[in-house]
């Protein structure tokens, strides 16, 4: 009777050992294909990580205050996914207006995927002006009213200048009136250090870039370089140049494309920071850097910019690089290494004057080391840097949703797209930005996140298990 | 009494020890499985007062 007994005991324990690891299984698996996640910051979360870095966040029963821009959080889903869903319940009672969240999507360029959260220049003008809502959900908001539905503005478009966009592509039909190709080539000789992207023109010529670079292997890592170009339609090449250890340090990489229509047209050079581009020659005249330019070392000196920019940044890693740069009429002085100093643009285009190298140079427009260089074939973004009287602006087109409104607390949601998305150790990597916003500088207000919530959905088991069958069978 | 609780601890031992293999050999296999919904250190810790009392008895 005894031994019966044990070795019904025995056959229950290793049952509920059997279930368990079933069910470890079944949540591994996830066979629905969709699995929630949600954090509060009361207890930590495998799923979700913590608030990074700890200096920029304070932790409270309130919830996470956000003190400086940006911060990050990692996602470990227990499998690959294809779709995300990101809910961020918080409140902003700063006077920063806007609040977005990214998705990492490449790590040797730090290229995030952004999505709106809020935008507090938006809504409080689709209070004031009129607002035309289009299909799937796209709003156009027009300081008078003059256009019925969205698709009527699209396919009478005024003059790119009133226009101002938000969360929304739109295709600029952008072309320089008095532009010739140059006959020659010509050598643009600054050092550019990492990644950098620049607009080029072209009409009736070859797009033609040589690109002299050398690697400074300060980290013995693989130091691949990736070079993309895009037309206004999207992307036409891209090149891949992997790091040979063995070889010399000197790289050389060449894009030619012939046949292309005249336009504007974007190149992309990826690589980390121990890429360092000597020298680039190019059959095409027009060269605007976009958003960043990294000046490294050995530059003719005065090193002189102009930019479009409305909002200039400047930091450098290098303590001999300290000192001061002069942003239109106003000096900044960069006194700390790793600090970023920020200085508004009055009127544009604006001169910038750096006395020294290796500085890091960002803003929201362009960069040209001519004055009628500059080449920005973008509309106006709504940002809290954008004057919308001064510029003029008399359209917003956004797809941007107003978040959802409770007692305390706004809820909003962003959709991201996990196929395209860097992933390492089965983790992706988020960032929540509040430009503007720093640590060491004080605020009214608060920004606090309650809680993040991401809801992930991708194929299910059965939908894998008919793929399978499908390719089994050749069906 | 005393025995069937000594065979049930046994039983209750082997079990565990099982469990404390199997996951962690799944854990390895694919990370996150097990530790994601339980902290092994506390099976190891019931394993442990398991082997304590066990001796004890």
């Amino acid at each position: 009777m005894a031994r019966k007994t044990i070795i019904i005991i025995r056959i229950i324990l290793w049952l509920i050992l059997a279930a368990t690891i079933g069910y470890f299984a079944y949540l591994k698996i996830v066979p629905s294909g969709k699995i929630s996640f949600s954090h509060d910051f009361n207890k930590p979360s495998f799923f979700i990580g913590k608030l990074s870095p700890a200096e920029r966040v304070e932790i409270s029963q309130a919830g996470a205050e956000v003190k400086g821009d940006p911060i990050y959080f990692s996602l470990r889903p227990p499998r690959r996914f294809e779709q995300a869903s990101v809910t961020i319940k918080f409140k902003n009672t700063t006077d920063f207006p806007i609040l977005e969240i990214g998705l990492l999507n490449d790590k040797i360029s730090w290229s995030y995927d952004l999505k709106p959260l809020q935008n507090k220049i938006i809504d409080r003008l689709a209070l004031a002006w009129p607002v035309v809502y289009g299909k799937n959900g796209a709003r156009l908001i027009e300081r008078e009213r003059k256009y019925d539905t969205v698709e009527d503005f699209l396919s009478n478009l005024p003059a790119s200048d009133e226009i101002a966009l938000y969360n929304y592509s739109l295709k600029n039909n952008f072309l320089l009136n008095k532009y010739e190709a140059q006959k020659g080539k010509q050598s643009i000789n600054y050092s550019f250090r990492g990644s950098y992207q620049f607009y080029t023109y072209l009409k009736n010529e070859d797009l033609d870039y040589v690109f002299n670079f050398t690697d400074l292997n300060i980290n013995r890592d693989n130091d691949p370089v990736d070079i993309k170009v895009y037309s206004p339609d999207g992307l036409i090449r891209a090149e891949h140049i992997a790091d040979d250890l063995a070889a010399s340090s000197e790289r050389q990489a060449r894009i030619k494309i012939s046949d292309l229509k005249e336009g504007i047209y974007r190149l992309s050079f990826i690589a980390n920071d121990d890429i360092v581009t000597k020298n680039i020659e190019s059959a095409q005249s027009q060269f605007s850097l976009i958003n960043k330019v990294w000046l490294y070392d050995n530059n003719k000196k005065p090193l002189v910019l102009y930019t479009n920019s409305h909002m200039i940044n400047a930091q450098t890693i290098n303590p001999a690089s300290l000192g001061k740069i002069k942003v239109g009429e106003n000096i900044l002085d960069l006194n700390e290494t790793y600090k970023q100093l920020s200085s508004k643009v009055a009127n544009q285009p604006a001169k910038i004057e750096l006395a020294k190298d290796d500085i890091i140079i960002s803003g929201d427009g362009v960069f040209s080391f001519a004055e009628a260089g500059l080449l920005d074939p973008r509309f106006k973004s709504i940002d809290k840097n954008l004057d919308i009287n001064q510029e003029k602006i008399n359209y917003i087109l956004t797809n941007y949703k107003e978040p959802l409104k409770t007692e305390e607390w706004q809820i909003a949601t962003a959709e991201f797209d996990l196929t395209k998305a860097y992933r390492e150790d089965g983790k992706y990597q988020f960032l929540i930005s509040i430009p503007g916003l720093k640590a060491e500088a004080s605020s009214s207000g608060a920004i606090i996140i309650k809680e993040i919530k991401i809801d992930l959905s991708g194929t299910s088991l059965k939908q894998k298990f008919n793929k399978s069958r499908t390719f089994m069978t050749g069906d | 009494m005393k025995i069937f609780i000594r065979n049930f601890l046994f039983e209750l031992f082997y079990a565990l020890i099982g469990a404390v293999i199997i996951f962690s050999c799944l854990e390895i296999i694919w990370p996150g499985m097990v530790l994601a919904y339980l902290n092994l250190n506390y099976l190891l810790l019931v394993w442990l007062i398991v082997d304590i009392i066990i001796l004890l008895l």
